[in-house]
């Protein structure tokens, strides 16, 4: 009855950090989306998904998913200095500073609700840190730890990673206009066996391997607050 | 993260596009600076940062004090269901300017229906204009019901406008009952001096020496 519950206590806290309803901010970003969608590089839901899949192969899996990992096993056996590590790796990996301060941002909006939702002595050493500046508490090593602190497993961590950054691209693609709802669940559906693959690649990889190549999409961060109307952070 | 940093008031404002909310502030903002209120102003636009640059043009504010969070188009989200890109944009100014007072939250150009979480603000007002017409009491919007503080701005305008201000007054009175209202024409300054008293009462715990208390 015991493993019955803890069972369920699990499934009900990935089902609540997943959530696009879990308030962490995740709203204001389009991840470069809304610039590609302003000047017509991405028009059609097949531009969408293929956008999607450049993100999730050639970033999100190579190195965001990568600084969870290694967050969350170095939060499972308590290794702060390796948590920190993940974060200042991932930082340095990060070349667009729009994308640095989105990370930051919507790490510390993560943060802030875990903390009132799951207490936990490591989620506040980890606020101590970005506060007096030696973590920068980027969204995924934040996501890594308070995924170990509500009780989750790695696997399901990082499912919830992927299908909370997947389903708040679909809600800016809608909400950009490149696509409507109908065609937003069948890009998820579309999508979804191929974030197994994404975890897998992320697993084969040290933070000295992370990488990413996404020129077109780090061009389009980079000119995002010259648009002339801006509806997202990024 | 900003455990140990003394916290503003938060004043939240809202109502829909148009109605006055940028010119409450600019009529508001001047009036508690003189009172030796230390004042900041979060704003949500819809689009662009177009009310914090009004703002930062304006010039009674230093630059710093005004700060944009973009809404991702979902103003009534970033006040309510998520508040946490307003909440971080507060403690960064609490965290900036230690000896803040108080922070106002501007809504983006919302519905009747929009209201603040009061996980971000300790009080809200809404703001609707008479030129949206004399019935908008009658829809019983949840803004209008659930505020504060309702403002029912540009009285000036109603004989233009075809809308009839005794009836207004009649309907809110019956609707609002006891909960506070003002009317104001925020162009010429009139009234906002309840505005101010509403604030000072509600959220600094002082009153005016010169306000009006809210009729």
């Amino acid at each position: 009855m015991t493993g019955n519950r803890s069972v369920l206590d699990s499934r009900l806290a990935l089902m609540q950090l997943s959530d696009s309803f879990f308030p962490s901010g995740s709203f204001t970003l389009s991840h470069g989306l809304e610039s590609l969608a302003h000047s017509g590089q991405i028009q059609s839901p097949q531009d969408f998904q293929d956008f999607l899949h450049i993100l999730l192969y050639q970033k999100v899996g190579s190195s965001d998913l990568v600084a969870l990992l290694h967050a969350y096993q170095a939060s499972q056996s308590a290794a702060l200095d390796e948590i920190r590590q993940a974060d200042l790796s991932l930082f340095a990996q990060t070349l667009i500073q729009p994308v640095r301060e989105a990370q930051g941002k919507s790490g510390r909006a993560l943060l802030m609700v875990a903390r009132s939702t799951w207490p936990d002595r490591q989620l506040d050493w980890l606020a101590d840190q970005i506060s007096v500046g030696q973590c920068h508490g980027l969204h995924p090593v934040v996501f890594a730890v308070v995924g170990r602190a509500a009780g989750l497993e790695p696997s399901d961590i990082l499912l919830a990673y992927l299908h909370s950054f997947v389903t708040g691209l679909c809600g800016a693609a809608i909400r950009l206009g490149v696509l409507g709802h109908l065609k937003a669940q069948l890009v998820l559906k579309a999508i979804a066996p191929e974030l197994e693959t994404v975890i897998a690649q992320a697993t084969d990889l040290t933070l000295e391997d992370m990488w990413t190549c996404t020129p077109l999409i780090d061009i389009a961060q980079m000119g995002h607050q010259h648009l002339p109307q801006r509806q997202f952070m990024t | 993260m900003t455990d140990d940093i003394q916290s503003a008031a938060r004043v939240g404002i809202g109502g829909p596009v148009g109605s006055g909310k940028t010119a409450l502030l600019e009529g508001l903002v001047p009036r508690l600076m003189q009172q030796g209120i230390e004042v900041a102003v979060v704003t949500n636009d819809l689009l662009t940062q177009e009310d914090a640059d009004r703002l930062r043009r304006k010039g009674f504010l230093p630059s710093e004090r005004i700060v944009g969070v973009e809404t991702g188009s979902c103003p009534h989200t970033a006040i309510r269901e998520d508040p946490t890109m307003n909440l971080l944009a507060v403690q960064d100014l609490e965290r900036l300017i230690p000896q803040l007072d108080l922070v106002f939250i501007e809504s983006g150009g919302d519905n009747l229906a929009s209201t603040f979480s009061y996980d971000l603000v300790d009080t809200y007002i809404f703001v609707i204009d008479v030129g949206a017409g004399d019935d908008i009491p009658r829809k019983n919007g949840p803004g209008f019901m659930q505020a504060d503080l309702v403002v029912i701005n540009k009285v000036d305008i109603a004989p233009y406008v075809g809308a009839d201000l005794a009836v207004i007054r009649r309907e809110v009175a019956a609707r609002r009952r006891e909960k506070p209202v003002a009317y104001t024409n925020c162009k010429t300054g009139e009234g906002l001096d309840q505005v101010v008293y509403f604030i000072s009462e509600t959220v600094l715990f002082q009153t005016s020496q010169t306000a009006v208390k809210v009729i």
